[in-house]
């Protein structure tokens, strides 16, 4: 079955998109779903898992979409005083933990973060991750470039 | 050390994703010394959340599976778009189409009005002769703006004479 089989490299890279869980979870089912209901276009000489995952990424970014939509709704509320002290204590910050979880991927955008891991984890050229994203080979190469001098950076930063 | 350099630079002062990939093609991903600023896959991965962290439970796989069956595929379609959602670039290609075309339609319009109309089609008729009382006599022609009445006043010069 597809779940089972491309279910946790496909969880993997929704959360190293995402840096999210409950997100991915909601990414990669949505992704699933679609893959499922979809699969008569698919096409058989491409490969199942890169049709798949380029049906996750472009569900990776509309959670971000709606992540973004969540985060000018807090905060038009906290400015126009909308939370009462408590929840904005409670509510505000659980929200707030969740999503502004920092690491040094969280550095990077989306795009970069999705180019590096696919780059990493699966092993993947610049003209897959590409096909992927939906954009032009040099775009890729270009944010697969960025993304591994800013890491480097940190990384280094961090050493010293 | 010199190319590395001038590389660096000149990847910073062009923007262009063209021109940036054909250096990093030529340059970065060749050289050896370029290759140390940047992160390699085991230092990437290590910061990575990997396949192996996450065991999918038959609770999840269940989820997914009674999501399939009661989200009806008509109604999935309408909500979820197959390609990418419409961004903001799409929407300011599509106002500006539709700007062009109110003001194409406005334009149209406007060259159809009554006066843009008579500029278009000539002079509508001529006065040869204007006679008061079987002398001849001084045409007076007026139209109001926007009016299809004409009005010709004609002045003999006996009349002008007498008075």
């Amino acid at each position: 079955m597809m779940v089972e089989m491309l279910g946790a490299q496909a969880m993997s890279l929704a959360v190293n998109i995402l840096r999210n869980h409950e997100d991915a979870e909601d990414a990669c089912q949505e992704a699933f779903l679609q893959a499922f209901q979809n699969l008569s276009q698919f096409d058989q000489r491409q490969s199942l898992k890169r049709w798949f995952l380029t049906i996750l990424y472009r569900r990776c970014v509309d959670q971000l979409r709606r992540r973004k939509r969540f985060y000018r709704f807090f905060a038009k509320l906290k400015k126009e005083g909308g939370l009462s002290h408590a929840e904005k204590n409670t509510e505000f910050s659980q929200a707030e933990r969740k999503i502004l979880t920092r690491a040094t991927l969280d550095s990077l955008p989306p795009k970069e973060r999705a180019a590096i891991t696919l780059w990493a984890l699966e092993g993947y050229t610049a003209e897959e991750i590409a096909e992927i994203l939906g954009c032009r080979a040099s775009t890729a190469r270009v944010y697969l470039f960025k993304a591994r001098q800013k890491i480097k950076a940190l990384l280094e930063k961090q050493h010293v | 050390m010199f190319k590395c350099r001038f590389y660096r630079f000149l990847i910073r002062l062009i923007p262009l994703k063209i021109v940036q990939s054909f250096v990093i093609q030529h340059h970065f991903e060749r050289c050896p010394r370029c290759q140390l600023l940047l992160a390699q896959p085991e230092e990437v991965k290590s910061l990575l959340l990997q396949p192996e962290a996450f065991v999918l439970s038959e609770e999840w796989l269940e989820k997914v599976v009674a999501r399939a069956r009661i989200e009806d595929k008509s109604q999935y379609r309408s909500r979820v778009f197959l390609g990418r959602s419409l961004g903001w670039k799409t929407m300011v290609v599509a106002s500006i189409f539709l700007l062009l075309l109110i003001g194409y339609f406005v334009f149209q319009r406007l060259s159809l009005s009554p006066g843009n109309t008579e500029k278009a089609g000539e002079v509508v008729f001529g006065l040869e002769h204007l006679r008061v009382r079987g002398k001849p006599a001084d045409p007076v022609i007026y139209r109001p703006f926007g009016s299809k009445l004409i009005f010709i006043w004609g002045q003999s010069h006996n009349l002008q004479e007498n008075k």
